[in-house]
């Protein structure tokens, strides 16, 4: 031990150039983007609009609004809603398939990684803009449906709805979701698999009782992953949901665009950053708690 | 190993049947892309019109269109450089150099997370318009790599602590400096994981529309590029010709990359070093 | 998998940093001499300004925005382009901001070709033979109907409002339309309107919302929607119509009894603008006959030039629906101007849409 303390003592200038160096482009980064960014919103939310690009003045009153007004709460209950079944929907079916990557896939597994990654390369605004033409109304799955029998004229049920938004973001994720899955999934030793069966448990109850705990830390990585950005996304809503998803992202953007108030914008978005904060907090704690053993 | 030979072969199956229904799924919207690029219509919808290749004839010569491409190229470049050497370093710091300092510039990185991209885009606009610089090139840059840092600082995060300590503190024991310890040891080791965050930071930049819709002057990145045409109805072809372009291009390189990996792996097996 | 300890040498480190300097570089803007133009997605095309581009190649860089509102957010965040192409209501709030200087109309050769019902617009005058913007284009907003699919509708923007069609509907979501049709049939004045006005139009457009399958700018998913049937009506440009009726459609673009909204857009220069003398060449250009006979014949939207409609057949005209003379047009449709409460109606607006 004290050899090691001597042979390390000699070294103390170039260690701090090099502690210095290393710190450097983090601190930057960090420092002069992040959180001067991140002080900037907080700084705007307190401020008054007069069109301005800073506002004037001091006042709370941009938070009195958003925690009065009813429409502020229910369109963010709706987003976290959206969000949500968007990343049960995501999750539950990327799972299954990380799965099989994992223990079934063998000699296949790179060639499956790249096909599952390669739709990802497509710009996502076509991506979802060809989920308009199968969900439209004579698109691919309208005419599928009438031409199969199974209804004869097609439906208007499909675009411009939750359900679409849904659809096109498990889409658009799965691939966002599928990895960190897998690669959850590899990490578990096989001799714990091996030692269940030993000890007598049916494939079923080996999965539930000593993969799926284990993997908890992957699916949580990927729900993370996939529910913040929808929450705060209004692209996908906008191109195929209809009115009935407007989301919150939709009205943030929206105050500093068309409405033209900047502050009032920047106070929604710290209310948002907090709730999807909490979120977070949430899950990580539930998954301590229920789910991870490691 | 398998748990139970039988029982999972017939898992196996079902689960196979399953992937495969959700490759279909993956691929199907996908696929019309290709499939409209080559329609003689307007209109993307069936029933198809006919064959023709003038959609992709307007690409060639397009100014605009590869002004865009070249953007999002050198953008995405940039951005990922900066964001997996500011990955790399924070994380780095973060396991090994015992600092408060460290273990907070890595929680501060981590953070753009959690924020939304309209928040990120927002920001960084008063921020450029209060530091001089205004929507530019250079912007996009900046916004691109705060988007990107959290995942190149979790992905070089875990390939730094499945390192086993023992290998840092034998080279730190026979003498090494913590630069050469850095630079001939760790780094190299990591070398893969530097590979992957560099991809999965180039994606980000490349695909990246929220942020860019803000923040960019007077070139356009290709998603944006894409946006501004898919408002104007007589583009829709075009669009699509485009995408399958990029599709095509990225099935070459990314298929050439798979078949390069296989062979480096064959040869490691013929050859253990 | 062996892992190899090749040291990453200094060369590559220098190599790759030498890169990395010059993909930085490139990304420095040379833009110092082109001409910067800020403008609506279609409106670059090179053959709106030939004569330009003959004295200058190369020399305009244009820039696009899908909404002119967009366009607002960015400039006042700082975004400096030469010209920019706003339309008429919005140039008295780029004004406020501080963001414009005067044009002088003696240097456009051909302003005394403009139309008087758009040289003589209030909001454009500064002062001294000056204007803040010059205009260049106009166009009509009204509904787009299937023929087949509407049997015989009043003249009337209460097809948007009809319960039969709920669900087959869209409108554009700008404050300078939906709103305004809203107030229209709500008996309010939508460019001057009291609180208590303001919740009537609200409530109108509440109304409306369970009724449309979107709220959107995106002509092109309009275009394709009605031509597949899932829209019946739509609130659109004429260009779509002129779109729609070229390829077979069974279109018809309504003439309601409360009046089309028409628009006026065209050129406006920024204060800290670069390359003054070249922007008026632009906008010289762009005052040619010729380049307003383009937009009339491409796009289907009228030139503010008299000259530009002397070189279209009247045949063409009526089968574009446009009348040779805005000031005809003018009388029958109402003109989109400054809307004076127009930031809190588009709060409102947001509100509505999002359920509030």
């Amino acid at each position: 031990m004290s050899a090691l303390v001597a042979a390390q003592a000699p070294k103390a200038r170039s260690s701090s150039g090099f502690r210095l160096a290393m710190l450097l482009p983090g601190a930057l980064v960090t420092f002069l983007l992040i959180l001067f960014a991140l002080g900037l919103v907080l700084f705007l939310a307190f401020r008054g609009n007069d069109g301005s690009l800073l506002g004037v003045g001091l006042t709370v009153d941009n938070f009195v609004t958003v925690a009065t007004d009813p429409l502020y709460w229910t369109v963010t209950l709706r987003s976290l809603v959206i969000a949500g079944l968007v990343t049960l929907a995501t999750v539950a079916t990327a799972y299954p398939v990380a799965y099989y990557l994992a223990f079934h896939a063998g000699r296949r597994r790179g060639l499956l990684l790249f096909l599952v990654t390669l739709p990802f390369w497509t710009s996502y605004l076509l991506r979802v803009f060809a989920w308009k033409i199968v969900l439209a109304y004579n698109g691919v799955l309208n005419s599928a449906l009438i031409e199969s029998g199974i209804w004869s004229e097609p439906t208007l049920a499909f675009l411009n709805t939750p359900a679409a938004v849904v659809v096109t973001l498990a889409h658009a994720y799965a691939p966002f979701a599928i990895l960190p899955i897998y690669v959850a999934l590899d990490t578990i030793p096989k001799s714990l698999l091996e030692a269940a069966s030993d000890l007598g448990a049916r494939p079923f109850t080996a999965f539930r009782r000593v993969v799926l705990p284990n993997s908890m830390p992957g699916v949580l990585a990927a729900a993370l992953v996939v529910f913040v950005p929808t929450v705060g996304d209004y692209v996908t809503p906008a191109m195929v949901g209809g009115p009935a998803s407007t989301m919150i992202g939709t009205l943030i953007q929206s105050q500093f665009g068309k409405a033209n108030d900047w502050p009032f914008g920047a106070a929604l978005s710290v209310c948002v950053m907090l709730v999807i904060l909490v979120v977070v907090l949430v899950a990580r704690n539930a998954d301590r708690r229920f789910g991870s053993r490691t | 190993m398998r748990v139970d030979r039988a029982g999972t072969n017939r898992d196996g199956r079902w689960l196979g049947l399953y992937v495969l229904a959700y490759l279909v799924f993956l691929y199907l919207p996908v696929l019309l892309i290709p499939l409209f690029s080559f329609n003689d219509s307007i209109q993307a919808a069936f029933p198809l019109q006919g064959f023709t290749l003038q959609w992709y004839e307007t690409l060639y010569g397009n100014p605009a269109l590869s002004g865009a491409l070249v953007n999002s190229l050198v953008i995405a470049t940039v951005a990922a450089s900066g964001a997996t050497l500011c990955g790399i370093t924070v994380s780095y710091m973060d396991l090994y150099g015992r600092s408060p300092l460290a273990a907070t510039i890595s929680a501060i990185a981590r953070l753009p997370i959690l924020i939304p991209g309209v928040i990120v885009g927002i920001s960084l606009l008063i921020l450029i318009n209060l530091i001089g610089l205004g929507p530019s090139r250079i912007a996009i840059v900046l916004g691109h790599i705060l988007v990107a840092l959290p995942t190149t600082v979790v992905v070089m995060r875990s390939r730094f602590a499945a390192i086993p300590r023992t290998v840092r503190e034998a080279a730190l024991d026979l003498g090494a400096s913590d630069w050469t310890t850095f630079r001939r040891v760790m780094l190299p080791l990591s070398l893969p994981a530097v590979l992957s965050a560099f991809m999965l930071a180039f994606l980000i930049s490349f695909d990246e529309f929220i942020v860019v819709f803000f923040l960019a002057g007077t070139e356009p990145t290709l998603p944006l590029y894409i946006w501004s045409q898919l408002r104007f109805p007589r583009s829709l072809p075009t669009v699509m010709a485009l995408g399958t372009v990029i599709l095509a291009t990225s099935f070459i390189i990314a298929g050439t990359a798979e078949i390069l990996r296989h062979r480096g792996l064959g040869a490691t097996r013929r050859n253990p070093a | 998998m062996t892992f190899h300890l090749t040291s990453i040498t200094g060369h590559k480190a220098r190599a790759g940093l030498a890169a990395l300097a010059l993909a930085l570089s490139s990304t420095v803007a040379l833009a110092a001499e082109k001409l910067q133009y800020f403008t609506w997605s279609g409106y670059e095309l090179p053959d709106f300004n030939k004569s330009f581009l003959a004295a200058h190649p190369d020399g305009v860089e244009a820039s696009i925005f899908g909404d002119d509102d967009d366009a607002f957010t960015k400039v006042k965040a700082g975004f400096r382009p030469d010209i920019a192409h706003p339309c008429y209501d919005k140039v008295a709030r780029w004004n406020k901001e501080g963001l414009l200087q005067p044009i002088d109309t003696k240097r456009i050769k051909n302003w005394d070709s403009i139309f008087p019902v758009f040289k003589n617009l209030p909001d454009l005058q500064a002062g001294d033979g000056k204007v803040w913007m010059v205009p260049w284009d106009w166009g009509n907003t009204s509904i787009l109907y299937r023929t087949d699919l509407v049997k015989n509708p009043e003249a009337s923007w209460n097809l948007l409002w009809d319960k039969q069609y709920a669900g087959r509907m869209a409108t554009i979501d700008a404050v300078h339309d939906t709103p305004i049709v809203a107030a229209l049939l709500a008996g309010v004045n939508p460019f001057d309107m009291t609180p208590e006005q303001m919740d009537k139009v609200a409530a109108k457009l509440r109304e409306q919302r369970p009724l449309l399958s979107s709220y959107t700018t995106d002509m092109t998913s309009v275009e394709q929607a009605l031509a597949s049937g899932q829209l019946v009506a739509a609130m659109t440009w004429n260009a779509s119509a002129t779109s729609l009726k070229k390829q077979g459609v069974p279109v018809e673009f309504m003439n309601p009894k409360e009046g089309m909204l028409t628009w006026a857009c065209g050129f406006v220069m920024l204060k800290d603008a670069k390359n003054v003398d070249l922007a008026y060449d632009f906008i010289n250009s762009r005052l040619d006959a010729d380049s307003g006979k383009y937009l009339i014949q491409s796009y289907g939207y009228g030139s503010s030039l008299s000259t530009a409609f002397a070189g279209v057949t009247k045949e063409e005209l009526e089968k574009l629906q446009l009348p040779s003379d805005p000031e005809v047009m003018l009388k029958s449709t109402i003109f989109t101007g400054p809307m004076k409460q127009n930031d809190d109606v588009a709060k409102m607006f947001e509100k509505v849409k999002a359920g509030g």
